[in-house]
């Protein structure tokens, strides 16, 4: 189902202050499942006017992709994508989507309205 | 189908991209803007967002005729 | 068949049989239509597009402009398959194009009979009187290049994205140089081939590179090529390239079927897609028999075929003379060579003099004889024209010489050429080869001197039947720019795109008007520059594939409830409930009848939530709304409106003050991303560097909204003892916030916003998705019926709200009825904002401009439907307004709308016209306030 989330967006020129976070936009992290600790800290971090802490939980929704799936290589040059980074934000078939890499692995999260129809599309490839 | 250079996502496809409209090169106020600007076939100022990648704002200069692109400033996140 | 099997490089000896004309003939693995029915004496493959003259192969390759079949048959055939290019399989149908009842006695030939009626820009000359619609049947039937088929049973195609250092368009001399280079430096090279096997012409050369035999040469390439990690694709055809990315399609045996289409990223690309061979014009020199030399001999050197038993050779340089040496070591008999050149130091020649070979110098072909086929060329010495000589033969090779395959883009910094694509001929310049044939030393010939009244018989671009007194005439009627000749005289258009016959007719062009062919140029060439099937550039984006549906997370409740589901905007949404009526207009009037009398729910989680926090955040959404959000308290909500920049309403919604430094804004479902953006511009432009963070959480947050004067009481029941007090106490347009979990579920957040906009007592539910099914089930256990999008905007108008029919996009705020937003604040001081600077554009104030109003018909009873026009008069043509919506309304038994009127015209009580010419009918209608029930809001207060 769909993820509890929360991003965190920089007003001075930091950064999340998590292992975890994701950079998906300019001064934008994403933190999926974010621990209690961190959101207490981000919570002081935002009253203090460094930045500010938004609940986006149900927006992400994980979808299962192989590796060597050709999905992947059937809707952007992924390696090109990622070659400097491990998250990718973009549209595959007309669904935003965020390409996670991890671990070699690669995470396929899709906005939750989207879901169903991404799925559908990608066991049609 | 062409390949741009996002700031903050590297290269990208460039229909991600979507055109906005181009700075103010006049002065006084929307009136002047709108009507009285002066373009330059050789030189366009310009506001693109990457709509369908990061959503960041660019401040993009380049010759709209030749499609080259001389400057690419990211504006989102940045201080002034 | 013949007795003895036919070798050759491509073909593997196993045959079988397939069909062409619905005709039997034999193949091997590895023939193509063109070399199998050559094979067997195959002369005629289809008849030309205009003329309907018949016509036999010219090349042997995509730019094949004559023998383009259909294979299978309708309705799921496939037209237009160059035969040089598609590989027969057993059994396969082939069949000619363009002849009528058959290829052999065609009714359309007769149209040769007016042949020079058919003359360039005949098009806009002719077929005028009494109108073209007379003749257009006529004309469509016999236009064309084959039948387009009705069905398609083809699998649908793949797409390939990948990313390299280097991209080498075309495996031959000069491709398999660059990759080789570039792969031993280190780089990522993809290397792309059309053809089935890599070497392009090396597989006719004798010479030696890097020390060993051609074709070895090539072996060893591919081999080390393989090693260091470069890709090689075969049946791979680069069919366009721009910015850094390049289009290739890849087709196994030639037909569409296994389609691949590969979108290739790299920062540079190289061109060595080779040069074209082109032929030289004379009079009838489209006849049957007449092809390409080269084509000649990789016919008999890849698939075996003689095709012809008396041969005569016609070109400017020396390669013809290593082509007739090589078609005579095949068995095939050579009787002379045309060369228009007057000196020659070409070996060759000496060894086909000295074995009988009738070598001419300066020498022409000024036209060919014969009926279906070539019979004889009539020669003569190119200074004395007239001085012609009979020559028999059965098979004219043509070379012109080669034109650079450089269509496919012109260079630029990320774009290089290299090989024949360079004009580059000469082997050992192209890949270091020794003992290679050097330089062809070409020597421009372009056609035979000619009668002007023959001209006509001339062929330049035999696709499109194009002859020197098409070029002469769209000269003489000022169509003077390559471009506008290519357009008026249809030359270089079609399947092969001006490669035969495009450097040709730019040189005529240039002889004829007495220009240098390099200030006449030749027409640009824009991809794909080999035809590519719309299924492959589509593949997987159709039907279902084409566009996504968004589902909100009560989907599946309405689903099982019959809802009959729309897509709008995007969303599936429920337009009504089947079991309420036949119809959306059946149904929607009980469904919002229903919502009145007792109660409803409905799905509003397609509405845009965006979330704004940060301290700047209260003076950002000043600026940005119509209205101030920095008065809002903290827990209440107001309606507002967005402008854009020049005044026109952007968008309405809500804003929600959650806190000092955090409101979330609602937005209509279908504005959504445009307000984002929007608010996302002015952040990072004006108010760049500002404590102000923009969130998008529409999938955040379902919206269950609950109206009616059972609401209160279904909600009491379902929410528990922990709502009851802001259930009781909560006023219009204030929230809270709580938790809320299912019987045996975990708690998530709801916040209850007391909102309406059918107008009924109602409140919105915004929740996590995760709750949002349990929590509808439970609601409408406790007797809410669910209502879907008819009956909801049959609630709005008859309150007169306002959706995106009335905010348009050519809606001020005041027209649209918000003027108050535009009022003074406390302070006495009317705020800026974006937009307001041109709400006082004269335009916008002018005394006819539209306003909003409501319309009732004059007799109570009467239908009218919106779009219709608003006139004085049944007879008026000029238009006061239109009529935004219009729906039938069960609480007061008539039609009423909304619409908008030209002010000076809109007073209350006005009776005015509406006019439906497009579904007929006038009705009277009456202007009324845009609320038609419950002015004053009573029942909302409830």
């Amino acid at each position: 189902m769909s993820l509890s989330a929360c991003e965190w967006v920089d007003f001075d020129g930091g950064d999340a202050n998590s292992d975890l976070a994701l950079a998906i936009a300019p001064a934008r992290w994403l933190v999926v499942a974010p621990q209690e600790a961190w959101l207490a800290e981000r919570t002081q971090a935002a009253l203090a006017g460094l930045g500010a802490l938004i609940d986006v939980s149900g927006r992400w929704v994980p979808v299962e992709i192989a590796p060597d799936s050709p999905a992947l290589s059937a809707a952007a040059p992924l390696e090109l994508y990622l070659r400097d980074r491990d998250v990718a934000a973009l549209w595959m078939f007309d669904c935003p989507v965020l390409i996670v890499r991890c671990n070699g692995e690669i995470r396929l999260l899709v906005e939750a309205s989207y879901a169903h129809s991404l799925r559908a599309m990608l066991a049609r490839l | 189908m062409s390949l741009f250079t996002c700031p903050f996502c590297g290269s990208r496809n460039l229909e991600e991209f979507s055109f906005h409209k181009t700075l103010p090169n006049v002065a006084g106020g929307a009136f002047e803007e709108i009507y009285l600007r002066r373009d330059a076939p050789s030189h366009s100022d310009e506001h693109w967002q990457h709509r369908y990648g990061c959503r960041a704002w660019l401040r993009v200069q380049r010759n709209p005729s030749s499609g080259e692109v001389f400057a690419v400033e990211l504006l989102t996140g940045t201080k002034p | 068949m013949s007795a003895k099997l036919r070798t050759g490089r491509r073909i593997t000896g196993e045959t079988f049989a397939f069909y062409f004309d619905g005709q039997r003939y034999c193949a091997q693995r590895g023939d193509t239509a063109a070399s199998a029915l050559a094979a067997a004496g195959v002369r005629a493959f289809g008849r030309s597009i205009k003329y309907r003259r018949l016509r036999g192969l010219l090349a042997l390759g995509p730019e094949e402009p004559n023998a383009l079949l259909t294979v299978g048959e309708p309705p799921a055939c496939l037209p237009n398959v160059p035969a040089p290019v598609v590989r027969v399989t057993p059994g396969m149908r082939l069949y000619s194009q363009n002849r009528w009842p058959s290829l052999r006695v065609d009714a359309g030939s007769l149209l040769r009979l007016g042949a020079g009626f058919w003359g360039a820009g005949f098009y806009y000359k002719t077929f005028m009187w009494p109108s073209w619609k007379f003749y257009e049947g006529l004309i469509r039937r016999l236009a064309g290049l084959g039948a387009a088929p009705a069905e398609s049973k083809l699998p649908q195609s793949k797409v390939l994205h990948l990313d390299a250092d280097v991209i080498i368009a075309g495996a031959g001399a000069a491709g398999l140089r660059a990759a080789l280079d570039a792969a031993r430096s280190g780089q990522r090279v993809i290397l792309c081939e059309r053809e089935p096997v890599i070497g392009g012409e090396l597989s006719f050369e004798t010479a030696s590179i890097d020390g060993v035999a051609a074709l070895h040469w090539v072996q060893r390439a591919s081999e080390e090529l393989g090693h260091l990690g470069a890709r090689i694709m075969t049946d791979t055809a680069v069919i366009s390239a721009r910015g850094n990315v390049v289009i290739a399609h890849k087709q196994p045996a030639g037909l569409p079927g296994a389609d691949t289409l590969l979108r290739l990223y790299a920062p540079m690309l190289v061109n060595a897609m080779g040069a074209v061979e082109r032929p030289i014009a004379f009079i009838d020199n489209d006849l049957p028999g007449i092809m390409l030399a080269g084509a000649a001999e990789r016919l008999i050197s890849d698939y075996g075929v003689c095709v012809g038993k008396r041969i005569v050779l016609f070109g400017n340089h020396d390669r013809l003379y290593r082509t007739a040496i090589r078609l005579r070591q095949g068995g095939v008999n050579v009787k002379a060579i045309i060369d228009t050149r007057a000196l020659t130091a070409s070996a060759s020649r000496a060894i086909l003099l000295a074995a009988g070979v009738e070598c001419l110098q300066a020498y022409t072909i000024v036209r060919a004889e014969g009926g279906g086929a070539v019979r004889a060329v009539q020669i003569a010495p190119i200074k004395k024209a007239t001085a012609v000589r009979r020559v028999d033969c059965d098979s004219v090779l043509v070379s012109g010489g080669w034109s650079p395959a450089v269509r496919a883009a012109a260079p630029s910094d990320w774009h290089s050429v290299c090989g024949a694509a360079a004009g580059e001929l000469a082997l050992a310049a192209i890949a270091g080869a020794s003992d290679d044939d050097g330089e062809p030393q070409l020597e421009a010939y372009w056609r035979s001197p000619c009668a002007t009244a023959d001209e006509k018989n001339q062929f330049v671009d035999m696709q499109n039947d194009v002859t020197v007194a098409d070029l002469r005439q769209a000269l003489a009627e000022g169509f003077c720019d390559i471009e506008h000749v290519k357009r008026y005289t249809t030359l270089g258009i079609g399947t092969e795109q001006g490669a035969t016959g495009g450097m040709l007719g730019a040189a005529i062009v240039a002889e004829l008007s007495g220009s240098a062919l390099a200030a006449i140029g030749t027409s640009r060439a824009r991809g794909p520059y080999q035809p590519v099937p719309m299924g492959v550039l589509s593949g997987s984006r159709v039907g279902a594939g084409l566009r996504p549906e968004r589902r909100t997370a009560l989907h599946e409740e309405h689903a099982k409830a019959g809802a009959v589901l729309e897509l709008m905007a995007g969303w599936m949404r429920p337009r009504y409930y089947q079991g309420n009526g036949a119809d959306a207009f059946a149904a929607g009037i009980v469904e919002a009848a229903r919502v009145r009398k007792q109660g409803g729910i409905c799905d509003g989680s397609t509405l845009g939530k965006l979330e704004i926090a940060g301290a700047d955040a209260p003076a950002f959404l000043d600026r940005l709304y119509l209205n101030s959000a920095s008065a809002i308290e903290t827990g209440r909500a107001r309606y507002a409106a967005l402008l854009r920049e020049d005044g026109i309403v952007l968008d309405d919604g809500l804003l929600l003050r959650q806190a000092a430094d955090r409101f979330t804004a609602t937005t209509s479902s279908s504005h959504g991303a445009h307000v984002l953006s929007h608010l996302e511009f002015y952040r990072d432009t004006e108010w760049r560097g500002r404590r102000i963070a923009i969130s998008d959480v529409t999938e955040c947050w379902s919206v269950l909204i609950v109206a009616g004067p059972a609401s209160r009481t279904a909600l009491t029941a379902v929410l528990g003892r922990a709502w009851n007090e802001p259930l009781l106490n909560l006023r219009h347009m204030a929230f809270v916030e709580r938790t809320w979990s299912a019987a045996a579920g975990v708690g998530a957040k709801l916040r209850l916003l007391r909102a309406s906009f059918s107008g009924e007592l109602a409140y919105e539910l915004h929740c996590h998705p995760d709750i949002a099914c349990p929590l509808w089930q439970a609601l409408v256990a406790a007797g809410l019926a669910p209502f879907g999008l008819e009956a909801l905007d049959i609630l709005r108008v008859e309150k007169g709200y306002l959706t995106g029919a009335e905010l348009n996009g050519l809606t001020t705020p005041m027209d649209a009825g918000l003027g108050a937003m535009l009022k003074a604040g406390a302070d006495g001081l009317t705020r800026n904002s974006v937009g307001r600077a041109l709400l006082g554009r004269e335009g916008y104030l002018a005394a006819d401009r539209p306003i909003l109003v409501g319309l009732r018909a004059a007799d109570g009873k009467s239908q009218f439907l919106g779009g219709a026009q608003v006139t004085t008069t049944t007879t008026a043509t000029q238009s006061l307004g239109y009529i935004t919506s219009s729906v039938f309304s069960p609480a007061l038994q008539e039609w009423i709308g909304l619409a908008l009127i030209a002010r000076n015209c809109s007073a209350a009580g006005n009776e005015l016209i509406a006019r439906d010419p497009l579904r007929g009918g006038n009705t009277r209608v009456r202007i009324v306030p845009p609320a038609h029930l419950d002015p004053e809001g009573q029942r909302i207060k409830a």
